[in-house]
């Protein structure tokens, strides 16, 4: 569980975790929806998939009161948190004992190694959050929750222009720790 | 940093991180206030910042392939408890393309036993996969090695889900594990010799793995390896292709990555597949990736559609061409052994990979103990079988060094070179074999070196008389067998007394049935291979007479026949009657074959070689050409007979002196072999040396010198650091070094060709003194008179040794000793060591007229040197004239014949034709040499010295000057010529 962070209030008065977990397994199970409809090779958009949980919790009672920001940024929270379970459990499986079979779309793998790691960022940004709240939620908002800047501007009550410093300081912040302005690209 | 520090770092980068690139450093200044520490960390972050917009595409990135592995990943498996067949699952233990992998315990309460079971996904398997994995599971079982994770088990579960249970190996992943060890280049090829094991015993059992990869080698704390996934690429996929058409289906679940190319093409596979694959693990495991772009083959449809990969770039090459060096191994390391063993096992076409498991292991193990490696023994000369009876243009392998003056050819190094082609040959057909009866045997032969092919045929052969005493005309036909199997591998001998003995044993027989015409024709070829001409001509004329009496007067056998009596004249020296053999063995052929056709065009190809040993250059070239239309009207533009052609006819070309003419038939060459042979091959390397031979003669120095070094290379790479071939190249860089006034470079390589020739224990092969005889040269023009002299008389005793006085190659030496002689003062010697080798000359001719004229003019100078101007006068006014009827494309040595011309007529006071000769020559220096050649240099000096006589000081002196400043430049101080010049200039009258 991330708790670098402090998850925000929700009007409902519901327990934030309360909600959290909500929000998670209802993630959970519009993705698995929309793998179905898609087939077996998935292309997961999360922002709509944050979207459409949205859509299916907010008429709920357990999800009575929360606005749309609050939810939407619980959804980002949730993802962060699906992503990096995941990854987690993967990395379990590289440390012994694996058997993997063949898979054909293995190849995938070594373009993920070019990428940015899910748990580095995950680390980078509970450092982040740290010394600069505010930029590390949006870090979260914008890449785990695939909210615009300008979403997250209205969630937080910001004007855009000083959402995008936070989130282009951030940025910088970003590459810096994960040690990526070696990178090309640029 | 805590918030505070991180809040006032963020303060100034907001602000200057808006700001205009010009107005950031004031900005930063202004903000920063002197506080150094603050403006650093808002450097470093500005810094990041260029990176801002690539990190936010990637973390997009991320998110999105980490949500789509998460998804595919939404497939739960079985839950804890549940039964599937006999096995209880204990829990999930990984997952990939094809299903999940659960830890489970046998739960039938018969024994005790953990093991791994596979849940093959839906849509991967079949109920025919089952089917023929019960079939197929007594072999699987039967794979017990303490290298091979053992299948144990398999079914359809109860959701009807096939699955297959094997052995549990706790352990890491092979790349995994070496990393986290930091295994070095030893324990990691240790753990290679470990699944070779696993794989050689296999393979004994008929099992092909055909899914090789680091991640299905397990290796164990005790760093104990385990194979894991035996004979399921093939159980999963042979049925699938029953009912499944897509042609990636063929061949089951393969991972492109690893896969060999006949694989990727649904092509049948073998055990080279699998070797094929353990390449690829080796080359991941020495390198750090994978040997091929993996972007290039995720695509498993456009695998199957672009199936010519080629090799791989070699490993030591691929580590410094600046991969990921996370392995603790050193590109150094790789270079050679280990780059061939991996080279070989990758090669495309399965035939030329490693015959077995055991080889590679075997060159793995002598690599580790630092023993030659067998596939450098056999990857030499590819095809070898195919080469080695090719009629090719002797390639002119040994340059011509102007100075030097020796004229070869490369006839007698082509020799050398192929019979050692034909040992490898017999190598390879030896391999071939044993691979044949290994796969006869499926008991193997445990150890399996020790059990050779030709242990086999010889047994075959001594087992012919005892066993088969009762059956002649079998046992005839069995030695004829054998016999032209050992004609094969190069076994002349032996193929000589089978091929008799079976002629014996059918006459014995008395069952008549005619001359066996086809048995003479094979035991003809194998005297003449062996050079025995006078028995292959017997035979010959017998096959011939056979097939005449067979049937018809004409048929393409009889061509044959007459082909071979045509060859055996040509190597006999008797050309006139090889060319009416050949001719008559075309005309059979054209009159019996339908054109074109291989036999024609290699006939055609036969009496074009002929007509270049006879120097009947016109001729040649016609021939050549014809058999190329033929044999490009019959294999296309990619073939290797078509670029054999095309190098004899750019050979023809150059030897007719139409130079550039050969530049498009070696490039056409060049791009054919690049196409259809290994990325190094002697062959290749031959036209690439050829084409630089080419670009030196036309003067395009530049354009010489990377193809050289890559024939070098490639030569190096292929036969080795000593071989022969090698100082035929190092010798032409030498030739190349001179021409370009390099000569302590030129040195440098004569050197380095006279090595190979001592480490072949051949110091004073003709070959090595032609590199030594240009050493000379090149030391004497680097300025070293005395060592060069040196040098020369070694070579002129050499040379007098063998080949013998009255030998051209005597004579040049001679030439070339006179020359340094005179330069050293010594002109009476010079001049008696010169007049030897013109006598010479008149009795052995053979030297080409421009080389014949430059020494001419050498003489005529030592002839001045040593007071006899007028036969000096002479000759150089003879050998000009002889130049200049050769109408020779660059003016060089006329120049040269001219300041000769000059420096005589100042001798003889005849100041006039001195200053117009020099004039001359300067003339004909190209403008742009001025500052950089002594050639230009040595012309202006000797018309300074006119001048001077003339008593034009002034003119005299500032061609002196300039000619002395380019000198001290290009040739140094101490050198000999620049000394000249610089005494001259101080005997000017002072101004």
């Amino acid at each position: 569980m991330i708790t670098a962070a402090p998850l925000l209030e929700n009007e409902s008065g519901e327990s934030p975790e309360h909600l959290f977990a909500l929000v998670y397994d209802e993630l959970r199970h519009v993705a698995r929806c929309q793998r179905r409809a898609v087939g077996s090779t998935p292309t997961l958009d999360t922002t709509a998939l944050v979207h459409e949980t949205y859509l299916k919790l907010s008429p709920t009672p357990a999800a009575a009161g929360l606005s749309r920001a609050h939810f939407l940024a619980l959804a980002a929270r949730a993802m962060r948190q699906v992503l990096v379970d995941h990854a987690r459990s993967r990395a379990c499986l590289k440390r012994g004992g694996e058997i993997v079979f063949t898979d054909p779309n293995e190849n995938s793998a070594s373009v993920a190694g070019d990428m940015i790691d899910v748990l580095a960022l995950d680390q980078v940004l509970v450092e982040l959050a740290g010394l600069d709240a505010r930029a590390a939620q949006v870090v979260e908002w914008h890449v785990f929750g695939g909210l615009g800047i300008e979403e997250i501007a209205s969630l937080q009550d910001l004007t855009v222009r000083t959402v995008y410093r936070d989130w282009r300081r951030a940025r910088a912040f970003l590459v810096q720790q994960l040690g990526l302005s070696g990178t090309p690209g640029s | 940093m805590d918030s505070a520090r991180w809040l006032r770092i963020s303060a100034v980068f907001d602000a200057v991180v808006e700001a205009s690139e010009a107005d950031r450093a004031a900005l930063l200044t202004d903000l920063c206030a002197g506080d150094r520490d603050l403006r650093n960390d808002v450097e470093a972050l500005l810094a990041a910042d260029i990176h801002g917009e690539f990190v936010a595409a990637q973390a997009a990135d991320m998110r999105a392939l980490a949500a789509a592995t998460w998804m595919r990943d939404q497939d739960v498996a079985a839950a804890e408890g549940t039964l599937i067949g006999a096995w209880r699952v204990v829990r999930e233990i990984g997952r990939g393309g094809m299903g999940v992998v659960l830890l489970v315990d046998r739960a039938d309460g018969q024994y005790e036993q953990r093991a791994a079971l596979k849940l093959i996904k839906r849509g991967m398997d079949s109920e025919a996969v089952v089917a023929r994995f019960l079939r197929e599971r007594q072999i699987l079982a039967r794979l017990s090695h303490p290298n091979i994770a053992r299948l144990l088990d398999g079914g359809l579960s109860a959701d009807g889900r096939s699955y297959l249970v094997m052995e549990y190996i706790e352990g890491a992943p092979l790349l995994h594990y070496c990393a986290q060890h930091q295994l070095g280049l030893s324990a990691r090829i240790h753990c290679v010799l470990q699944i070779c094991a696993a794989l050689q015993f296999a393979h004994r059992q008929l099992v092909v793995h055909l899914d090789i990869k680091p991640s299905n080698v397990l290796v164990t704390e005790s760093g104990e390896v385990r194979l894991l996934d035996f004979g399921i690429a093939r159980l999963l996929g042979s049925n699938l292709a029953d009912a499944v058409t897509e042609p990636e289906r063929l061949h089951g679940p393969l991972t492109p990555a690893y896969a060999a190319p006949e694989q990727l093409r649904g092509e049948p596979v073998s055990t080279a597949t699998d070797i094929y694959s353990l390449g690829c693990l080796i080359y991941e495991l020495l390198v750090g990736q994978l040997p091929f772009d993996a972007s290039a083959v995720v695509n498993h449809d456009a695998s199957c559609k672009a199936p010519n990969r080629t090799q791989p770039e070699a490993p030591s090459r691929a580590m410094l061409s600046g991969a990921d060096t996370n392995t603790l191994v050193a590109a150094r390391s790789l270079r050679g052994d280990l780059d061939v063993i991996v080279l070989k096992a990758m090669q495309p076409e399965p035939e030329r990979r490693y015959v077995t498991v055991e080889a590679l292991a075997q060159d793995l193990r002598n690599h580790l103990q630092g023993r030659p490696i067998a596939a450098r023994r056999d990857s030499a000369l590819y095809r070898t079988g195919k080469f080695v009876r090719r009629h090719r243009v002797g390639v002119a392998l040994a340059a011509v060094c102007v100075l030097a003056l020796l004229v070869t050819t490369g006839a007698a190094l082509w020799e050398a070179a192929n019979s050692r082609a034909q040992a490898r040959r017999a190598e390879a057909v030896t391999d071939f074999v044993v691979d044949i009866f290994r796969v006869a045997d499926p008991r193997g032969t445990p150890g399996g070196n020790k059990f050779s092919a030709k242990d086999v045929l010889d047994s075959g052969a001594k087992r012919l008389d005892a066993s088969l005493v009762t059956q002649p005309q079998l046992a005839a036909s069995l030695a004829e067998v054998l016999g032209k199997v050992y004609l094969e591998l190069g076994e002349y001998d032996r193929a000589i007394a089978l091929l008799r003995r079976s002629l014996r044993l059918r006459e014995d027989s008395g069952q008549g049935g005619g001359v066996p015409a086809d048995t003479f024709a094979m035991l003809a070829r194998a005297q003449y291979e062996k050079g025995d001409y006078a028995a292959a001509l017997l035979s010959a004329k017998q096959a011939l007479d056979g097939h005449r009496v067979q049937g018809k007067a004409a048929s393409p056998a009889i061509a044959k026949d007459l082909a071979l009596h045509g060859e055996i004249a040509r190597r006999q020296g008797d050309f006139p009657n090889a060319e009416l053999l050949l001719q008559q063995a075309l005309a059979t052929s054209r009159a019996t074959l339908v054109a074109p056709h291989a036999q024609i065009a290699a006939q055609l190809n036969q009496l074009a070689t002929l007509y270049s040993d006879m120097h009947r250059l016109p001729d040649g070239i016609a021939l050549t050409k014809e058999a190329l239309a033929m044999f490009r009207s019959l294999y296309g533009e990619n073939h290797l007979d078509v670029a054999e052609n095309l190098v004899n006819l750019a050979v023809f070309n150059m030897q007719s002196g139409r130079v550039a003419e050969a530049l498009p038939s070696f490039d056409e060459a060049i791009a054919i072999y690049r196409r259809l042979l290994p990325a190094d091959h002697p062959m290749l390397a031959e036209a690439l040396a050829g084409n630089a031979r080419a670009f030196d003669r036309l003067g395009r120095y530049r354009e010489a010198e990377p193809l050289y070094l890559e024939a070098l290379a490639m030569q190096r790479r292929v036969l080795g650091n000593q071989h022969p071939a090698l100082a035929a190249t190092l010798n032409n860089l030498a030739v190349l070094h001179f021409h370009e006034d390099d000569y302590a470079g030129s040195a440098d390589y004569s050197r380095q060709a006279m090595a190979i020739w001592a480490a072949q224990g051949k110091p004073e092969h003709p070959f090595a003194l032609i590199s030594k005889s240009h050493l000379a040269v090149a030391v004497r023009e680097s300025g070293d008179l005395v060592q060069a002299e040196q040098i020369g008389r070694e070579v002129l005793d050499a040379r007098r040794r063998l080949p013998g006085e009255n030998h051209l190659a005597v004579s040049l030496s001679l030439d070339d000793l006179g020359v340094t002689l005179r330069l050293s003062g010594h002109a009476g010697e010079a001049v008696a060591l010169q007049r030897q080798a013109r006598d010479m000359r008149a009795n052995v001719p053979g030297l080409p007229p421009m080389e014949s004229a430059i020494a001419q003019v050498q003489y005529g100078l030592s002839e001045s040197a040593a007071g006899d101007q007028a036969a000096a006068r002479q000759d150089v006014e003879a050998a000009l004239a002889a130049l200049n009827k050769l109408k020779l494309p660059d003016q060089t040595r006329i120049a040269s014949a001219l300041i000769a011309k000059a420096q005589i007529a100042l001798v003889r006071h005849d100041v006039e034709t001195g200053c117009i000769a020099a004039r001359q020559a300067l003339d004909l220096r190209l403008p742009e040499e001025a500052a950089s050649s002594w050639r230009h240099a040595d012309a202006q000096s000797v018309y300074g010295e006119c001048l001077a006589a003339r008593g034009q000081t002034s003119q005299a002196r500032y061609q002196l000057q300039s000619a002395l400043a380019t000198l001290e430049r290009v040739r140094g101080v101490d050198h000999w010529m620049t000394r000249a010049v610089s005494e001259n200039l101080r005997a000017l009258p002072k101004a």
